[in-house]
């Protein structure tokens, strides 16, 4: 996989683009690039987050174990997409899920101690962080709703 | 087997003609393909159908079933339909077999807009049997694909199995259309996307300023895919649903496919969500 500048990555994302030089040379302070090959675990359930991640290129697959029943796939993500995000929630601040590479990927990863110390510290940053990550979860939830009502089993007669 | 007794093409919009089976494929579990040819030769030779348009299958003493055509209209003599058991007509085409006939009237109804959307980009987004009637629209883009943008398709299934034309999507892509196929729940053997399917819109970066979507799937399925589209400012007038309600006469007249003050079979079942929008959340209808 190609290695780029992480300012450089960044500015490829229209989120990162569209902060103020100072929120972004914030952002860039705090990235680091990351790959993985496929089939490596990044993170698994319960464990204490680290980093917060948005995938440049590969697919993430977030896993649940649940007993008798083993791994079970709950989402896949792809390039733009972010992973992670519990590591910067106060209320969760540990992993809910496992994330496990399906194809090689390659990843921008925030620090989350870092991230949280900046938004405190800037409270402008810290809205902008913050409002991108409640679409993010919004869009989780949403997304699990659908999926909890099965609606492929809505059978109509003719 | 019963065979509507007429030859020539009659202009009563009720008057079904007889359609011979000549293949049938199953596509996955409960759904079936069924390849049907008019046994006239002027009525095969004359029909034609716009993409999303459907046709009233019938079955003597059992009924009639609306279904989206899902074959090529480039290649009207032979007109596939593609059926989930659902009800008592459709249990009764799934007990029929080569060589049968059945009756058929149609094309009714709506198209997609293929004409309207020439020089703009297209996100298809389909649900479990939705992918059928989007079928012929993506062989129209395919014939014509130098008069589209970007035109993606966003297939989503409950499981692998239930995918609809997986063993087709390679050659889609080969004609410069996206394909990507999610599941809501996978085991290990699936290497592909799990998720919903409006979840494929976050890997997507659409420019609403010359995007149409295209979407048919369960209701809730379309109606979160419109929320997906609205966030990325994709105007209402360039989102388009293929509802389906219970079409009985499929003209207009009887009222059974009514929503709100459109009757479904005759307007629809392909609207734009500004021509919807009133109804559409409305929980009883």
């Amino acid at each position: 996989m190609k290695k780029e500048p992480v300012a450089e990555i960044l500015k490829a994302n229209p989120w990162f683009a569209s902060l103020s030089s100072p929120h972004f040379e914030k952002m860039v302070e705090i990235a680091t690039e990351m790959s993985w090959p496929a089939g490596q675990i990044i993170f698994r359930e319960g464990q204490q987050g680290n980093y917060m991640y948005l995938i440049i290129e590969g697919q993430v697959a977030l896993d649940i174990y649940a007993p008798n029943r083993g791994r079970l796939t709950i989402l896949t993500l792809g390039p733009n997409e972010v992973f992670g995000w519990s590591a910067v929630v106060p209320y969760t601040q540990m992993r809910t899920a496992a994330a496990r590479t399906i194809k090689p990927t390659r990843a921008i990863a925030l620090d989350s101690a870092a991230l949280r110390a900046a938004c405190k510290a800037d409270h402008e940053l810290g809205y902008l962080v913050y409002r991108r990550l409640t679409n993010i979860i919004a869009g989780r939830l949403t997304a699990t709703r659908l999926q909890l009502l099965d609606v492929y089993g809505d059978g109509t007669g003719d | 087997m019963y065979a509507p007794q007429t030859t020539t093409m009659a202009p009563e919009p009720m008057m079904p003609f007889p359609a011979l089976i000549t293949d049938i494929k199953e596509e996955a579990p409960g759904v079936t393909t069924y390849a049907l040819e008019f046994e006239d030769t002027a009525v095969r030779q004359s029909f034609t159908f716009q993409p999303g348009q459907f046709n009233m299958l019938y079955l003597p003493g059992i009924g009639e079933a609306a279904i989206s055509i899902s074959s090529d209209p480039g290649q009207p003599e032979t007109l596939l339909h593609t059926i989930r058991v659902a009800g008592n007509v459709t249990q009764a085409i799934a007990r029929l077999d080569v060589g049968d006939v059945i009756g058929l009237r149609g094309p009714y109804g709506s198209a997609w807009p293929l004409a309207h959307a020439r020089g703009l980009d297209i996100i298809m987004v389909a649900g479990g049997i939705g992918l059928p009637p989007l079928r012929p629209a993506i062989y129209h883009i395919i014939h014509h694909r130098q008069e589209y943008g970007q035109v993606t398709v966003l297939v989503g299934a409950r499981e692998p199995a239930d995918l609809m034309f997986p063993g087709e999507y390679d050659a889609w892509r080969e004609q410069g259309i996206e394909v990507l196929p999610t599941v809501d729940r996978a085991d290990d053997s699936w290497e592909g996307r799990v998720g919903v399917v409006p979840m494929l819109f976050y890997s997507l970066r659409p420019d609403p300023r010359k995007t149409m979507i295209f979407t048919c799937g369960p209701e809730i399925m379309m109606r979160f895919v419109v929320y997906e589209a609205l966030a990325r400012r994709v105007p209402k007038e360039r989102i388009y649903l293929s509802l389906e309600r219970n079409m009985k006469c499929a003209i207009g007249f009887c009222g059974h496919c009514q929503f709100g003050p459109t009757f479904l079979c005759k307007e629809g079942p392909v609207l734009s969500y500004n021509q919807i929008e009133p109804f559409f959340s409305v929980e009883e209808f």
